[in-house]
C-alpha cells in the first residue's frame, strides 16, 4: 500500500479530510457508509491513526466534490473562510452558498499570485474595537478619522470598490449574488480582509455595502459578516457599521455644504435636490434623503413622504443627470464566468506552464472547453504578444 | 503533409485523457477514429468522473464516452494498487509539479501497463518528458494525423474532422503539426479556429511578409 507522498503527514492529511467534510456537509456515518467502512475506521482515517488507501482516498474526494489534486497539492491556499460563517452562527442556505463562492474566489486568487509570485500589498488601516458608550459616536470619529488616514479630507467617495481594493488592500470580488444578499465581509491573517459585493445590485447601493463591510474592517476586524435582507440589524455592531457607512460616504459637514449650494434660494426640497446630491457623493436617494434627516436639514419623515408620492424613479435620475450617469463596469465584469483580473492570473499562469489545464478549470469552476476559451480570448486580447514592451521590473 | 506512421502501430494500447476525448467527440466522428484505430484505446474511471461532470453543463462528450464504451471500442480502466506510487507522487507536492487528477491517473497507467498515454495538456506532457522520458505521449492531433487514420477518410473528412474539434473543442495543436494542420484546413478556416496561435490565423502571404 503506497503512502501519501510529499511532507503531509497522516494526521494532516487526516484533518484535511475532515474539513473536506465537513464543507461538503456530511456526517462521519454518512461518509463512512459511502466507503462501506465502520464510523470508527473513519474516524481512525481522520485522526490520521490508520492510512487510507488511494481507492479510498478516491472515493472521499469524489464524495466531498473535490480532487485530491487539490486537497495534496503544497503551496494550494488553505484558506477556509467557511468555519468562520458557521461559527457565527450563519444558516441561511443563500448565504451560506456566498460564503462558499467568496471562499472559492479568495482561494483561487491566492493560489494564482503564489504561483505567480505576486505579493499584494496589504495596508491594513488602524483597529478601532468598539468601546462602550454610544456606537453611533464612535462610528462618525472613526469614519472621519478613516477619511483623514486615506487623505480624502470631505471629498466624495467615486468608486468604493477601488478605494477599498487600492488603498486598503482589500480583496474585493464583485459578483452575481440573489438579490437579497448585499455583500459579505471576512478577514484572514494571510488573505487579509475578503469583501464579497453583489453585481446585481445597483452601483450606489454597492457603494453602501462595500462601506458597511469596510465598518468591519475598522471595528470587528476578525469576525465575518453577512449582510442581506432579514440579516440581524439591532447589534451594536451592525449598528456601527451601518451609521461608520453612511459617516464616511456622507461625512456631515460635506453634506451641509453640499446642501447649502444645491438648495441655495430654493424654498422646497425637490426630487431634482436629491438625484443631484446623491449623485455628488455617489449613494441612493434613499440614503441621502436618511442622511439629510439624520443631520437635521430636512423634516424627519421626508423620505417616507417621497415615497408616498410615487418615489424618486430612474428615468427622472436620467433626466436630470443625463450622460452624468457614470458607467458600471464592474456589473459588466460579474457577467463573465471568471472576472477579468481572475482571467488575467490563471491564463499567465497556464501560459508559464505552472498549471494544467485540468487543474485551471477546476481552479475557476468551470469546465475544459471554458477554460481553453478563456485562454483564447486572453491571447486574443494581446496579453501574449512577443512584441509588446517589456515591463519594467 | 508529413506521415505520422509508425507510433500508433506499434502501441498496444492508448489510454486517452479528458482533454483528448473532448477533441474526438468534437470531432463528430470519435467512433469512425476508434474503429480506424489498431490499438485499443482506454479511459480511466477518474478522467470518465471529470467528463461526467461537464453533463451539468450540456456537454455531449461523457454520454458519448460512455455509449462508445457500451459498444465496446472504449474499455474503463481503473488504477491498480501498484499506480499508486506514481498517481500520488503526480497530485501531491507542490503546484507547479502536480497535475489534476484526470491527468495524473491517465499518466499513471499508462506507465503501469505500458500503454501510450494520449494527453492534450502542455504542462503534462512538459512533465512526463521529464520524469518518464520512455513513455510515449502523443496527443489528439497525432492520432488524427496517424497513418491509418488517415486513410480512413475520404476526401475533406480529416479536414472537417480537424475544424470542428478546434472550433468546439478550442482543440490544441502542437507546434510540430501546425503547419500540417493548416494546410489541411486552407486559409480560410484556420482564420476561424481561435485556439491556433494568432500568426498560423492569418494567411501564408501575410505571414511571411510579417
Amino acid at each position: 500500500m503506497a503512502a501519501v507522498t510529499g511532507s503531509l503527514t497522516p494526521e494532516a492529511l487526516g484533518e484535511l479530510l475532515r474539513d473536506a467534510r465537513e464543507n461538503a456537509k456530511l456526517t462521519q456515518a454518512a461518509a463512512a457508509q459511502a466507503l462501506n467502512v465502520a464510523r470508527t475506521t473513519l474516524v481512525a482515517i481522520e485522526q490520521g491513526q490508520r492510512r487510507a488507501r488511494l481507492e479510498e482516498l478516491q472515493k472521499l474526494a469524489a464524495l466531498y466534490r473535490v480532487s485530491l489534486n487539490v486537497l495534496l497539492r503544497q503551496g494550494s491556499a488553505k484558506v477556509d473562510l467557511r468555519p468562520r460563517f458557521r461559527r457565527a452562527g450563519e444558516g441561511d442556505a443563500e448565504v451560506e452558498e456566498a460564503v462558499a463562492l467568496l471562499n472559492s474566489l479568495v482561494q483561487a486568487e491566492l493560489e494564482l499570485e503564489n504561483l505567480l509570485g505576486i505579493q499584494r500589498a496589504r495596508n491594513d488601516p488602524p483597529e478601532r474595537p468598539l468601546l462602550p458608550g454610544n456606537v453611533l459616536l464612535q462610528a462618525e470619529q472613526d469614519a472621519s478619522e478613516l477619511r483623514q488616514w486615506l487623505g480624502l479630507g470631505m471629498a466624495p467617495v467615486h468608486d468604493m470598490v477601488s478605494l477599498l481594493e487600492v488603498q486598503l488592500g482589500a480583496r474585493v470580488f464583485v459578483r452575481q449574488l440573489p438579490a437579497r444578499i448585499s455583500g459579505l465581509y471576512a478577514f484572514d491573517e494571510v488573505a487579509g480582509a475578503c469583501i464579497l459585493l453583489n453585481a446585481l445590485h445597483p452601483r450606489d447601493r454597492r457603494t453602501q455595502t462595500g462601506a458597511h463591510e469596510a465598518g468591519h474592517f475598522i471595528s470587528t476586524r476578525r469576525a465575518p459578516d453577512a449582510l442581506y435582507a432579514d440579516s440581524p440589524e439591532a447589534s451594536r455592531e451592525e449598528r456601527y457599521a451601518n451609521a461608520f457607512a453612511r459617516c464616511f460616504l456622507t461625512p456631515a459637514r460635506a453634506v451641509a455644504a453640499r446642501f447649502q449650494d444645491v438648495t441655495a434660494g430654493a424654498a422646497r426640497l425637490t426630487r431634482r435636490h436629491i438625484i443631484i446630491l446623491a449623485h455628488a457623493f455617489g449613494v441612493s436617494r434613499e440614503a441621502m434623503v436618511r442622511r439629510l434627516e439624520e443631520l437635521g436639514l430636512t423634516k424627519s419623515g421626508t423620505w417616507d413622504w417621497f415615497k408616498e408620492h410615487g418615489g424618486i424613479t430612474d428615468e427622472q435620475a436620467r433626466e436630470v443627470l443625463g450622460d452624468a450617469i457614470p458607467p458600471d463596469p464592474a456589473k459588466t465584469d460579474a457577467a463573465r464566468q471568471v472576472s477579468m483580473r481572475m482571467s488575467l492570473l490563471a491564463s499567465e499562469a497556464w501560459r508559464r506552464g505552472l498549471l494544467s489545464e485540468g487543474q485551471l478549470a477546476r481552479l475557476l469552476h468551470i469546465d475544459r472547453v471554458e477554460a481553453r476559451e478563456m485562454i483564447d480570448d486572453f491571447e486574443a486580447e494581446g496579453a501574449v504578444d512577443d512584441e509588446s514592451p517589456i515591463l519594467l521590473a | 503533409m508529413s506521415r505520422q506512421s509508425s507510433w500508433l502501430e506499434r502501441a498496444a494500447s492508448l489510454v486517452g485523457d479528458a482533454s483528448v476525448w473532448i477533441n474526438l467527440v468534437a470531432t463528430g466522428c470519435a467512433e469512425d477514429i476508434l474503429r480506424s484505430s489498431p490499438a485499443e484505446v482506454v479511459i480511466t474511471t477518474t478522467a470518465l468522473g471529470e467528463l461526467e461532470n461537464g453533463r451539468a453543463k450540456g456537454r455531449q462528450t461523457a454520454a458519448e464516452v460512455a455509449r462508445l464504451i457500451e459498444v465496446g471500442l472504449i474499455r474503463e480502466v481503473s488504477l491498480s494498487s501498484t499506480d499508486e506510487a506514481v498517481f500520488l507522487d503526480l497530485v501531491a507536492g507542490p503546484t507547479s509539479l502536480t497535475l489534476d487528477d484526470g491527468e495524473a491517473a491517465t499518466i499513471a497507467y499508462a506507465l503501469g501497463s505500458g500503454a501510450g498515454a494520449l494527453i492534450d495538456e502542455r504542462k503534462a506532457t512538459d512533465l512526463c518528458a521529464d520524469r518518464y522520458p520512455a513513455l510515449i505521449v502523443m496527443s489528439t492531433t497525432d492520432l488524427l494525423l496517424a497513418d491509418p487514420i488517415v486513410s480512413s477518410f475520404q476526401a475533406d473528412g480529416l479536414s472537417e474532422c480537424l475544424f470542428l474539434a478546434l472550433t468546439v473543442a478550442r482543440m490544441r495543436v502542437p507546434d510540430r503539426h501546425l503547419a500540417d494542420v493548416c494546410e489541411l484546413l486552407g486559409p480560410n478556416r484556420c482564420r476561424e479556429c481561435r485556439s491556433l496561435p494568432a500568426a498560423w490565423r492569418q494567411s501564408e502571404a501575410s505571414r511571411l511578409t510579417g
